[in-house]
């Protein structure tokens, strides 16, 4: 599955965020959207599962065009997965009810299925014996791979990480990472917001450089990293590297 | 100064009658209270603007004026429609009333202190509006709530004392009663008071270990 | 004989409430005197103070009003201790007792709410008990204390209805005298209600903006 954005504009009230976007992210791809706070990334991110209101422009997920008000977006929600900077788990449930809640109450799946594939993906994260744990009693890495977990049981096509690594202590930071790049290498598409210049260079297939709401610059990794060519782009990895 | 306790104990089943009756009232308008509640705080966050400021009025009316009040109102307005209603219908309607004011205040508060995050997890899982609510914001939203409802339904307790203005056979009323029987006023205040502080120590107790039960996250 | 409901009786009812507010102000002024009291003793460290205090608060809050009422009204008098309570002094006499157990659980809740950095910060300056509440840490409590202690004297505005039951004639029992005489509860108490509403919602909107200005700021 892959996404098409065309034109995107966002404006919180007068204050234009989004000035006009125009990428494509195909099938399979990973793209790391870097830049400096405050340029719309995270913004970016969150239009293309519908979590913030388009102002204008289109945002195509495969076939379904999700600016349109006729689409059902819950339904485009399931195959789109979501990571997000503060985790985001759900505090009363534990890790292994955290993980099947969505495809037991969204998709209908048996709950024995949900808890059999539920464990499968918390073994696959690396936390099957915390199955039984509440978020309060997890590390911020820990409930980030469980927040990964939680993502993959629905089955998305697309997974969209917002700055996932972000409010972790650094020690945590790697093994959030490894997860992530194991995603990488079984082909999912992935959009990752991140300010984790390291991961972005060695995995991403492409990294968009995103600056005061318009995107500066965009190509491989390794390009992008040893020269970049717009000086904004310079400036901010002079700063962050 | 010397008490003298036995001239009450012919009048205990009318103690214990009243105390059930009490408990009884205490319990029922509770629970309803606090279904009715949850709708009004919900009224009250709607984006429909009717709804609002349903929520919002029904709010500010019941906190602001006497309990006493709304129970005569309830009592004699209805017998001057008209309309009989006995004492313990009265009771049961006026006290709900009054307490989901209160509940929806709780509620609110509760439901706000959920991070907007967790209405977004859901979102991104593909759950609509109700789904999220009902498995997502609800049960955060109710422990935040907790402690505050406990202290709500204690309340509740000590005031639904006022229903014997209505002659509601409860247990201040049955105070009231054996008092002018037997003159023992000190006495059987005594009593009253150890009955009130007693049951409402056992509501914190109990509404404590549900807690520690049902919370174990 | 019986009278239609009419604006006369208005008269009585601004009477009762008169004296509901200035029930409500001695009340409070007594109540306020014991909730700091207690309130001190239940944050000290000092176990006979905090016991005793602990008790107090622990114990009224958890009886009735009503019953509160009663027992200073028609009990204390059958101790022959000398004092005949009138109907006045007891109604001020309870709401007294029943204010101090809530404010002096919110002056607890409001001391334990400065952060404990600010007691050490004081006592490591060399500070008195005395200078270290007075500079410190009663200013700092203050903010958690305004908001909830305004948020109770509402509440004692309403729950002062309670007084009616013993004769006192405030603004709860001029209704029941006004309903009576006119056979008209509905207007009767739909005329107390709203005078207690302009009493209480005027409070609480005055006490909304008086905390946005002054306490948000800080």
């Amino acid at each position: 599955m892959n996404i098409q954005v065309k034109d995107l504009h966002k404006s919180y009230g007068k204050l234009e965020v989004l000035k006009g976007i125009d990428c494509e992210i195909k099938e399979g791809e990973v793209v790391c959207v870097i830049g400096p706070s405050g340029s719309g990334k995270s913004t970016f991110l969150r239009c293309l599962n519908l979590l913030e209101q388009i102002t204008s422009g289109q945002v195509l997920i495969g076939q379904h065009d999700i600016t349109n008000v006729k689409t059902d977006i819950n339904m485009v929600r399931t195959e789109v997965g979501m990571v997000f900077q503060q985790f985001n788990l759900f505090p009363h449930k534990t890790a292994l009810e955290n993980v099947m809640l969505a495809p037991v109450i969204v998709k209908h799946e048996s709950k024995e299925a949900a808890r059999a594939k539920a464990l499968e993906l918390l073994a696959k994260v690396g936390l099957k014996e915390k199955a039984d744990s509440y978020p309060g009693n997890l590390s911020g890495g820990q409930m980030q791979r469980v927040a990964i977990a939680r993502a993959l049981a629905m089955n998305p096509k697309i997974i969209l990480f917002d700055e996932p690594t972000s409010a972790l202590d650094p020690e945590l930071v790697g093994e959030v990472l490894n997860v992530m790049k194991d995603l990488a290498q079984e082909g999912m598409t992935m959009v990752v917001v991140t300010h984790e210049m390291g991961f972005a260079r060695e995995v991403a297939d492409r990294v968009i450089f995103m600056d005061q709401g318009y995107i500066i610059e965009e190509g491989d990794p390794e390009e992008i990293f040893r020269a970049p060519k717009n000086e904004r782009t310079q400036a901010f990895l002079r700063k962050v590297i | 100064m010397n008490l003298v306790f036995h001239d009450i104990i012919p009048y205990i089943p009318l103690l214990v009658s009243g105390l059930g009756t009490s408990l009884m009232i205490t319990v029922i308008c509770m629970l309803a209270g606090t279904v009715l509640g949850l709708f009004v705080a919900l009224a009250k966050s709607s984006k429909i603007t009717p709804l609002r400021y349903f929520g919002n009025t029904y709010i500010e009316i019941f906190r602001n004026t006497p309990l006493i009040v709304q129970l005569y109102l309830l009592y004699f307005g209805m017998g001057q429609l008209g309309l009989d209603i006995s004492p313990l219908w009265s009771a049961l309607i006026g006290i709900t009333i009054n307490n989901a004011a209160y509940t929806a205040e709780i509620f609110r508060a509760g439901l706000s202190s959920v991070p907007k995050g967790l209405y977004e997890a859901g979102s991104a899982l593909g759950m609509n509006a109700a789904q999220t609510f009902r498995h997502v914001i609800l049960p955060p939203a109710f422990r935040t709530a907790f402690p505050a409802l406990t202290n709500q339904l204690v309340l509740l307790f000590l005031f639904s004392s006022v229903a014997s203005i209505i002659s509601l056979e409860e247990l201040t009323y049955q105070v009231m009663n054996i008092e002018t029987q037997t003159s023992r006023t000190l006495e059987i205040t005594l009593i009253a008071t150890v009955l009130y502080y007693g049951c409402s120590s056992i509501f914190v107790y109990l509404s404590n270990a549900l807690a520690r039960k049902v919370f174990k996250w | 004989m019986t009278q239609d409901f009419g604006w006369i009786h208005l008269v009585p009812l601004l009477n009762g409430a008169w004296l509901t507010i200035q029930l409500c102000f001695f009340s409070l002024l007594i109540g306020g005197a014991i909730g700091i009291i207690v309130g001190l003793g239940a944050a000290s460290k000092n176990k006979l103070a905090n016991v005793l205090s602990s008790i107090y608060i622990r114990l009224v809050r958890g009886v009735p009003l009503l019953m509160i009422i009663f027992l200073i009204y028609f009990a204390l008098p059958m101790l022959h201790i000398g004092i005949n309570f009138s109907k006045g002094f007891s109604a001020v006499t309870a709401l007294s007792i029943y204010a101090g157990a809530y404010l002096g659980e919110i002056v607890r809740g409001g001391i334990q709410s400065v952060p404990k950095g600010q007691f050490e910060a004081a006592d490591a300056l060399g500070m008195t008990t005395i200078q270290k509440f007075r500079h410190v840490i009663i200013p700092q409590a203050m903010k958690f204390i305004i908001p909830p202690g305004i948020g109770f004297f509402i509440a004692l505005i309403k729950d002062s209805s309670l007084v009616s039951i013993i004769g006192y004639i405030d603004l709860t029992k001029a209704g029941k005298v006004v309903s009576s005489l006119t056979f008209n509860p509905i207007a009767s108490f739909l005329a107390v209600a709203a005078v207690y509403f302009v009493l209480c919602f005027g409070l609480s909107k005055a006490s909304y903006y008086y905390e946005k200005r002054f306490l948000r700021s800080t």
